[in-house]
C-alpha cells in the first residue's frame, strides 16, 4: 500500500510549478501555511479583465500529497471565474485524488491557498475595501 | 506516537516559560525579603512578572495576589466575603443573617466544595444556579433573581471545563453595579462580582475593566504556565476586600505570607506576558484546528452518529474545546478512549477521572441526555495541534469504534 497512483503523478509531473509576477496588479498571490507543522504552500493566479483565472501557478513546501493537492488546485482554477474558484472545496480534492484519512489535511491547506490568492487579488483591485485586521 | 488533545486538563510548560524557571532557580535563589543582592534580585523578578500579570489582565500591579494556584485563589474568595461580612455587621444578632452566595450549577469543585463547606459549617448560604439547557450558560435573568438582601458575592466562571461555553460574565458585573448603586442607597451590602477565568486566559479576551469584575482567578497551568496561579483583585484591602488564610512573614503585603516561589513566578510572568502579546493569534489558531475537527468527526462519523455536546444555540464556546458523544450502545468516552492507540483526551474534568461509567453532571445539568452525556469525549486542541494531528486523531477515533462496534456484534 503506497502513495495513490494520481498524487505520484503529480509529484512526478507537477502541472504549473513556478511563480508569477506578484507585483502584477491582475496577480493574487496566496501564501499558506507554516514551515514548524511542515506544510506551506504559495499558489498564485492570473486573472484577465473579464475576471476569468487564466494561469496558475504554485510552489509548495510539504509531503506528496500537499504538492499533488496545490498542483491539482493550480489546474482546476484555470479557466474558472474569480467566484467560480471560490467555490472548490477540499472535500473535492481530497476524492479526486483519493487522499487517505491522514493526508486530508492537505487539501483543506489547498482550499485556503486558494481563497488566500483569490483574496489577494481583490484586494488589490480594490484597495480602499480594505479587510479590518482581524 | 500519542496526540496530546487535553489542554484543558493542562499544558506543558512553553519554552520561553521553563526557561525563565531554569534561569530564576540558578540566578534567583535568594530569599526576596532580604536587603542584599541575592535577595534584590529575587525581588526583581518577582516584581516584574507581578507587572506582567497586570498587563496580562488589564489591571494594576498591586492588585495581584500571588497564590499556590486556582485552588488557594477561589478559596480565599469565598474565605474573605465570609469573614468580610461577619466583620460588617454591626453586632452580632444584628438580624442580618449570614452572607449569600450565588454561583452557577457548573462551577469546578475549588467554588462548589468550599462553598459548600461553608454552608455546612453555618458560616454561609448559597445558591447553585441551574444552566439553561437551551444556551448551556447561567443565564443572567436567574442568577439576578436569586439575588437576596444578605447577598454578598456572585461568582460565575468565564468558561466551563467541560462544554466550553462561555458565561456572560460582562453583562451580569453591569447588572450588578446597577443593583449596588439602589443597594448602597438602601443600606445593604454591595455585592461583589468573582470568575474563575482559568479556562479563558490566553483562549480569548480577558480584561478586568470589560468584565468589570472585582476578583479574577488566574491559573497558570492552563496557559502554558507553571502550577501556581494569582488572584487579580481591584484594589486589594482597600477598594475591594481582601482576607488572608494564611498568617505568616508578611509578604504580598500579608495577603498571602509565605517565602516566594521565585521560579514559579518568574515562569508565571513569562507565560502571561506570551498571552499579551498572541492571544489573539492562538484563539484563531485554536480555533481553527477545532472547527477542522468537528467537521471531520462529522464527515467521518456522520451527522447522526455524533452529537455535539458543546453547541448551543447563541453561546459562545471556548475557541478550543469540544465535547462531542459518538452515538450508540457499547461507545462510553473511557471505553473509546482506552480502545485509541494514538489520541489522549478526556471525559471531562481531569480531576474526575475515577469516577467509573457515570456521565458528567455538568453535562447532565446542562441538559444532555444521560445515555449522550455517558458517550461523552471532551477535546480540548491546544497552541501546537495542527490539522495532520486532528486526521490521525480522527482515524484513531474511527479505528476504535470499529473495534467496539465489532466486539458488540
Amino acid at each position: 500500500l503506497g502513495y495513490h497512483k494520481k498524487v505520484v503523478d503529480h509529484y512526478e509531473n507537477p502541472r504549473n510549478v513556478g511563480s508569477l509576477d506578484r507585483n502584477a496588479k491582475n496577480v493574487g498571490t496566496g501564501l499558506v501555511g507554516a514551515p514548524a507543522c511542515g506544510d506551506v504552500m504559495k499558489l498564485q493566479v492570473e486573472v484577465d479583465e473579464n475576471g476569468k483565472i487564466v494561469d496558475a501557478r504554485f510552489k509548495t513546501f510539504g509531503c506528496g500529497s500537499a504538492i499533488a493537492s496545490s498542483s491539482l488546485a493550480t489546474e482546476w482554477v484555470k479557466g474558472k471565474t474569480v467566484d467560480e474558484a471560490l467555490k472548490i472545496k477540499n472535500t473535492d480534492i481530497a476524492k479526486e485524488l483519493c487522499l487517505p484519512p491522514v493526508k486530508l489535511h492537505c487539501s483543506m491547506l489547498a482550499e485556503d491557498a486558494i481563497k488566500a490568492a483569490l483574496a489577494d487579488y481583490k484586494l488589490k483591485q480594490d484597495p480602499k475595501k480594505e479587510e479590518p485586521e482581524k | 506516537r500519542r496526540l496530546y488533545l487535553d489542554h484543558n486538563a493542562t499544558t506543558p510548560l512553553a519554552p520561553e516559560v521553563a526557561r525563565a524557571v531554569r534561569d530564576a532557580m540558578r540566578q534567583a535563589w535568594g530569599n526576596p525579603s532580604s536587603s542584599h543582592p541575592a535577595g534584590r534580585k529575587a525581588k526583581e523578578l518577582i516584581g516584574s512578572a507581578r507587572e506582567s500579570l497586570a498587563r496580562m489582565v488589564g489591571g494594576r500591579p498591586e492588585d495581584i495576589v500571588f497564590t499556590s494556584g486556582g485552588t488557594e485563589a477561589n478559596n480565599m474568595v469565598l474565605q474573605t466575603v465570609c469573614r468580610h461580612s461577619q466583620q460588617s455587621q454591626a453586632s452580632p444578632g444584628d438580624g442580618w443573617g449570614m452572607p449569600h452566595v450565588v454561583t452557577s450549577g457548573v462551577e469546578h469543585d475549588s467554588i462548589r466544595l468550599p462553598l459548600e463547606q461553608l454552608v455546612k459549617d453555618g458560616l454561609a448560604e448559597a445558591t447553585f444556579v441551574a444552566v439553561s439547557p437551551q444556551s448551556g450558560r447561567a443565564e443572567v435573568d436567574d442568577i439576578i433573581a436569586a439575588i437576596r438582601p444578605t447577598t454578598c458575592l456572585v461568582s460565575i466562571m468565564l468558561a466551563n471545563n467541560e462544554t466550553g461555553v462561555i458565561m456572560p460574565v460582562m453583562e451580569l458585573s453591569q447588572r450588578v453595579q446597577a443593583l449596588n448603586q439602589r443597594r448602597v442607597a438602601e443600606g445593604l451590602p454591595r455585592i461583589l462580582v468573582h470568575t474563575d477565568a482559568a479556562q479563558m486566559i490566553g483562549k480569548g479576551c480577558v480584561d478586568v475593566q470589560e468584565l468589570g469584575v472585582d476578583y479574577l482567578t488566574i491559573v497558570g497551568h492552563k496557559f502554558y504556565g507553571p502550577r501556581i496561579g494569582a488572584l487579580y483583585v481591584r484594589g486589594p484591602g482597600t477598594t475591594t476586600p481582601l482576607h488572608p488564610m494564611l498568617f505568616g512573614g508578611g509578604q504580598e503585603r500579608s495577603f498571602r505570607p509565605g517565602t516566594e516561589n521565585t521560579p514559579m513566578i518568574a515562569g508565571l510572568g513569562q507565560a502571561a506576558e506570551l498571552v499579551s502579546k498572541n492571544w489573539e493569534a492562538y484563539e484563531a489558531h485554536m480555533r481553527g484546528v477545532r472547527d477542522y475537527l468537528e467537521a471531520r468527526l462529522e464527515a467521518s462519523f456522520g451527522k447522526q452518529r455524533i452529537h455535539f455536546n458543546s453547541h448551543f444555540t447563541g453561546s459562545k464556546r471556548l475557541c478550543n474545546t469540544s465535547n462531542f458523544s459518538i452515538l450508540g450502545p457499547g461507545l462510553q468516552g473511557r471505553r473509546v478512549l482506552s480502545h485509541c492507540k494514538t489520541l489522549l483526551a478526556s471525559v471531562g474534568a481531569a480531576c474526575h477521572s475515577e469516577k467509573g461509567d457515570r456521565p458528567s453532571s455538568i453535562l447532565l445539568s446542562s441538559g444532555i441526555p444521560y445515555n449522550v452525556a455517558q458517550n461523552a469525549l471532551r477535546l480540548s486542541v491546544g497552541r501546537d495541534t495542527t490539522r495532520a494531528d486532528i486526521d490521525l486523531v480522527v482515524q484513531d477515533l474511527v479505528q476504535a469504534v470499529a473495534q467496539l462496534d465489532q466486539d458488540q456484534a
